[in-house]
């Protein structure tokens, strides 16, 4: 047997995950305590204690991983880090394989938690919600104060004004567009975790009121108050964890030189690009191992880049891709007659969580336990969380 | 090359912006719109124009950078129709009709781009490479650019 493309390669296994259940509306909980949440569950799920776990990863500005760490009372840690709220569930696992690989920490919990703040017109009664906006405002979060203020094409915007780009160069329509959200919303209606479950149509998708034309209220991901969290550990330690264990097999993210929505260079070279070129060279899996597919859906169009990226279709081929794919009766897509597709429902249905949802749910389903959503025989996920602008990642997991 | 800061204060230019996160590095940048001129960071090293604003050339890693106007010349490189306030924080708009927004190609340099608001054409008979050029307007303390058709241009 020839060596590993990447010393890493299946060394690293998610053993627990756990996960607060997602919400919108109401009363919010904290950020603190979902991720509290999260994590307590993901614990337990390994068959492990507090004491064992030396470790911690997360995001969110509000909740670092030392405020993690003393509110679950984990005696000892060696190693720790925090990537921006927001950031998706990419960054976070790479480092925690890394750190668990190296030596750095034998059991390491990944978190991600979500506060979905009231949008500017969604006006909300409730003190700490509007107080959470407030406060997410005057952050770090560097779309709501341009530099320069000529930026105008940033998150949703930029989005959709590359969604037009690709649009005018390769013939994408809206009736493509839609089978990713109705795709979604279809895997979403059994999930008991995800907010969306009411089927859709795509009918209803084209009837949607337009929010950054071309992308509509249908495009764009559901904010949720919810959190997820995972234990990492190399894989002999998984030998003695409750669950089947999931190997990591290979793992990165990608990201282009301008970072800024209105300066990327162009289809074929962003982050997704950088992202899935670096994944296949340390992976000994092909396009043709995969059994799943979870590809970033804050904002559907962004859907279609990691189609291409991976290797699904040729450049500009998203839109014949998603034909072929689409079943209408079932109301779902199969890549290649075979491969669903966000099989929770996404950030789009399930509830925007960064594409820690998804991470849950590939290793849900590797384990076997996905109950109704089960795709039968499933041994490799690629899981591909973040967007074309600075964040994007890409993991492919298997069964041992 | 550009003297727009010696000619206004410091406390002129943050006056005139006051929700603006300001600081040395964009300084002239919003001193230079109080003067319509949209300036952008030039290389005296390498002639490289980039942006945001930073001091330190990504092409050479000269410092001698300093922000020139450009002419405001390009053509359409991406267009969306904003419907709702959303992430994006557009000046002066009311939001009664929906508000398109360009990113140009500019003239100077393949690749280099501005985003702005567009008027002067109907949002969905936007399309890629259309000319546009700079036009200005006064919204409240502010002088801001715009993007509208450009009669004299090329695609």
């Amino acid at each position: 047997m020839s060596p590993a493309r990447s010393p890493i390669q299946d060394q690293v296994a998610i053993v627990g995950v756990g996960t607060a259940p997602y919400s919108r509306g109401g009363r919010p909980r904290s950020s603190p305590a979902l991720a509290l949440e999260a994590c307590r569950r993901a614990i337990v799920d390994a068959g492990l204690t507090a004491a064992d776990v030396d470790g911690i990863a997360g995001t969110a500005t509000t909740v670092p991983f030392w405020q993690v760490q003393g509110a679950l009372g984990i005696p000892e840690t060696t190693w720790g880090t925090n990537h921006p709220g927001g950031l998706p569930i990419g960054f976070q696992l790479v480092d925690a394989a890394n750190a668990v690989f190296s030596g750095a920490c034998r059991y390491a919990v990944v978190y991600h938690s979500a506060v979905h703040p009231p949008g500017k017109r969604r006006s909300s009664a409730d003190p700490l919600r509007v107080r959470a906006q407030a406060s997410a405002r005057s952050g770090s979060f560097s779309w709501v104060t341009p530099d320069p203020p000529g930026m105008l094409t940033t998150g949703g915007a930029g989005y959709a004004a590359w969604a037009w780009r690709y649009m005018q160069e390769f013939g994408l329509t809206r009736d493509q567009l839609a089978r990713i959200a109705v795709n979604n919303r279809t895997h979403a209606v059994p999930n008991p975790n995800a907010v969306m479950r009411t089927p859709l149509t795509v009918d209803d998708y084209l009837a949607a009121p337009m929010v950054y034309d071309p992308l509509c209220l249908l495009d764009l991901d559901v904010g949720v108050d919810g959190a997820e969290a995972f234990v990492l550990a190399r894989v002999e330690r998984a030998a003695d964890t409750p669950h089947r264990p999931v190997l990591l097999h290979a793992a990165t993210t990608g990201r282009t030189a301008f970072a800024r929505e209105d300066q990327l260079e162009g289809f074929g070279r962003l982050g997704p690009d950088v992202a899935m070129r670096a994944l296949w060279e340390r992976s000994d899996l092909a396009l043709g191992d995969v059994d799943l597919f979870y590809p970033f859906d804050g904002f559907s169009f962004v859907s279609v880049l990691w189609l291409e990226a991976a290797g699904f279709c040729g450049p500009g081929e998203a839109g014949s891709c998603l034909d072929e794919a689409w079943r209408p009766d079932e109301g779902h897509l199969l890549l290649d007659g075979r491969v669903p597709v966000n099989t929770h429902g996404g950030n789009l249905s399930e509830g925007a969580t960064q594409g820690a949802g998804a991470l849950r749910e590939a290793v849900v389903q590797l384990r076997g336990d996905a109950g109704d959503r089960q795709v039968d025989g499933a041994e490799v996920a690629l899981v591909a969380p973040g967007g074309i602008v600075w964040n994007a990642a890409a993991a492919l997991l298997r069964t041992p | 090359m550009v003297n727009g800061p010696m000619e206004r204060s410091v406390d002129d230019v943050l006056a005139a912006f006051p929700d603006a996160a300001i600081d040395g590095d964009n300084l002239a940048f919003y001193a230079g719109l109080l003067e319509h001129r949209y300036l952008v960071n030039h290389c005296g090293a390498c002639g490289r124009w980039s942006v945001p604003l930073r001091p330190l050339c990504p092409a050479c890693w000269s410092e001698d950078v300093a922000p020139a106007p450009i002419s405001g010349r390009g053509t359409c490189e991406l267009t969306v129709v904003l419907h709702q306030p959303g992430s994006v924080d557009v000046p002066g708009a009311d939001w009664s009709t929906p508000v398109p927004l360009v990113s140009a190609a500019i003239v100077e340099q393949p690749g280099l781009r501005v985003t702005l608001r567009l008027r002067g054409r109907d949002p969905g008979d936007v399309t890629l490479a259309m000319p546009v050029r700079m036009a200005w307007e006064t919204v409240g303390s502010a002088e801001l650019p715009f993007f509208e058709p450009d009669p004299d241009g090329r695609t």
